[in-house]
């Protein structure tokens, strides 16, 4: 077991984190003692996050203690390893709009003590900036299915990031445009990033999930 | 300050819950639901009624060229039972008057099916008639929807039709997201695989309807006229839908109606 990024392991070609709940599973995942810590098997297929560092993230600004603003939580698979990571002194808000993935969100959030669910609409970060006033987001990952998905990232970034901040970003192509060539969608969305942001990388989440690419950056 | 965030935890929990309750107690969520479950409990009958006539057939395959429909079948089946007792006289009993079966004593002796176990014949009963308390269950439900849509926009539900209607507004995800629709959206409804081929390759043309496409409106009028009786139709829909969500629900839907016809007179 070979500690990659702080939290996150890895054995062989799986990926795990530590389990801030032991013994509870969130998505039928596999749970394994290492030297009396139990860690949970994160599960690339099902988490763009999990895929990008697959495929090779050269740095990981989600550590422990960090302040993570994640917009588009949806059921929160991918929310519980970065809870996992975070930790007992981190903190997790979570964002999604759809009732019908808040279900499984609130339950989580109810048994992880790091995870504030807001169930806004993440094209109006006004409206949950209230209550993000006094944390500093030390992280702002965003994972929407919406056709000005950059866009909401740099409303997002205005509002709650400071200079030196990070940014990941999922791009999901087939959200933009069905019929245009998917590289130049990807350029167009990063493009409009680098006003703001200095991107550092971008990863290809190829074979774990279609046309999405993971830009990861700095707020200049 | 730990105790400060685990306060603010509780309470964004606590609104989080507050939002999808009020999200759950908006008056379309139960029509939504239950047109979901009428398409499903329809295929989930069929299937079954394909099933039970399969399995009948070993035991008295002519019954199907004179019962051709699926819930008189599944009756004689269940009711009845053994090709013996299927006469034209227990036919018209079961089925009403206009059993067109003569002779169907006569066909149930020269049979060419085999003879049927009575466990088997138990177990295709029994089946038959859980088939058929589905039916039973759909058309509650659709008198659920009617009385429902009746209730919540009564202009769209006599526009669309109650359970046309339904589709529609569980697609669209309510009756406010309706009324703000474009007429041309709603059009497509329920044609979103089509659409998206037609976008991607201009080769496949573009759909015409989606769901509106079972309006009776729609079904009456020849082929080459379909596309222009969903396009107006879809406009009307749309207006009803903004009268019942905007308005004070007056009656615009008789008027509209009257309209509609009259255009699709003038066609041609």
């Amino acid at each position: 077991m070979k500690e990659i990024f702080p939290g996150v392991f890895e054995q062989g070609s799986k990926l795990f984190t530590k389990n801030l709940v032991p013994g509870v599973k969130v998505y039928g995942e596999r749970l394994v003692k290492e030297k009396g810590i139990e860690l949970r098997q994160w599960d690339f297929f099902r988490s763009k996050l999990g895929a990008a560092i697959k495929n090779g993230l050269r740095h990981l600004p989600i550590k422990p203690g960090s302040t993570v603003l994640y917009l588009g939580a949806a059921e929160g698979t991918t929310v519980s390893h970065v809870s996992d990571i975070v930790g007992g002194k981190g903190v997790v808000f979570g964002v999604d709009l759809s009732e019908r993935v808040m279900r499984k969100f609130i339950s989580l959030s109810e048994q992880r003590k790091n995870i504030f669910p807001i169930v806004e609409d993440a094209n109006k970060p006004w409206k949950y900036k209230a209550f993000l006033a006094e944390h500093k987001i030390g992280v702002l990952f965003q994972d929407v299915s919406q056709k000005n998905q950059a866009q909401i990232f740099l409303k997002n970034a205005e509002y709650f990031l400071k200079k030196g901040s990070a940014g990941m970003l999922v791009v999901k192509a087939k959200s933009i445009s069905q019929n245009v060539d998917v590289a130049s969608v990807f350029g167009k969305e990063v493009g409009q990033l680098e006003d703001s942001f200095h991107v550092e990388q971008i990863i290809n989440l190829k074979p774990f999930e279609k046309d999405h690419v993971l830009a990861n950056c700095i707020k200049l | 300050m730990a105790k400060d965030i685990d306060q603010l935890r509780k309470s964004l929990i606590k609104k989080a819950k507050k939002q999808v309750q009020e999200k759950y107690s908006e008056k379309d969520v139960h029509i939504i639901r239950a047109v979901s479950v009428l398409g499903d409990l329809d295929s989930a009958f069929n299937l079954l009624a394909e099933n039970v006539i399969e399995w009948y057939s070993t035991h008295f395959p002519e019954m199907h060229s004179f019962i051709r429909d699926n819930e008189s079948f599944l009756k004689v089946v269940s009711e009845i039972g053994e090709r013996e007792k299927v006469s034209e006289k227990a036919l018209s009993k079961l089925l009403g008057e206009n059993v067109k079966a003569k002779q169907v004593g006569e066909k149930a002796k020269k049979s060419m099916g085999s003879s049927i176990p009575k466990l088997a014949l138990h177990e295709l009963k029994q089946l038959a008639s859980n088939a058929l308390k589905l039916k039973e269950e759909r058309k509650k439900l659709q008198v659920f929807i009617e009385k429902q849509m009746e209730k919540l926009a009564p202009n769209f539900s006599k526009m669309a039709g109650p359970v046309l209607g339904a589709r529609l507004l569980a697609q669209a995800g309510g009756l406010k997201q309706l009324a703000m629709m474009p007429s041309s959206t709603l059009q497509l409804l329920g044609a979103e695989k089509a659409l998206f081929r037609h976008l991607k390759n201009k080769k496949s043309k573009g759909p015409k309807y989606g769901f509106i496409y079972g309006h009776p409106l729609v079904k009456m009028v020849p082929g080459k006229h379909k596309g222009k009786v969903a396009r107006s139709l879809a406009g009307k829909i749309v207006l009803a839908a903004r009268a019942d969500f905007f308005g004070k629900k007056q009656d615009i839907a008789t008027k509209m109606q009257k309209e509609l016809e009259q255009r699709v007179k003038l066609l041609d």
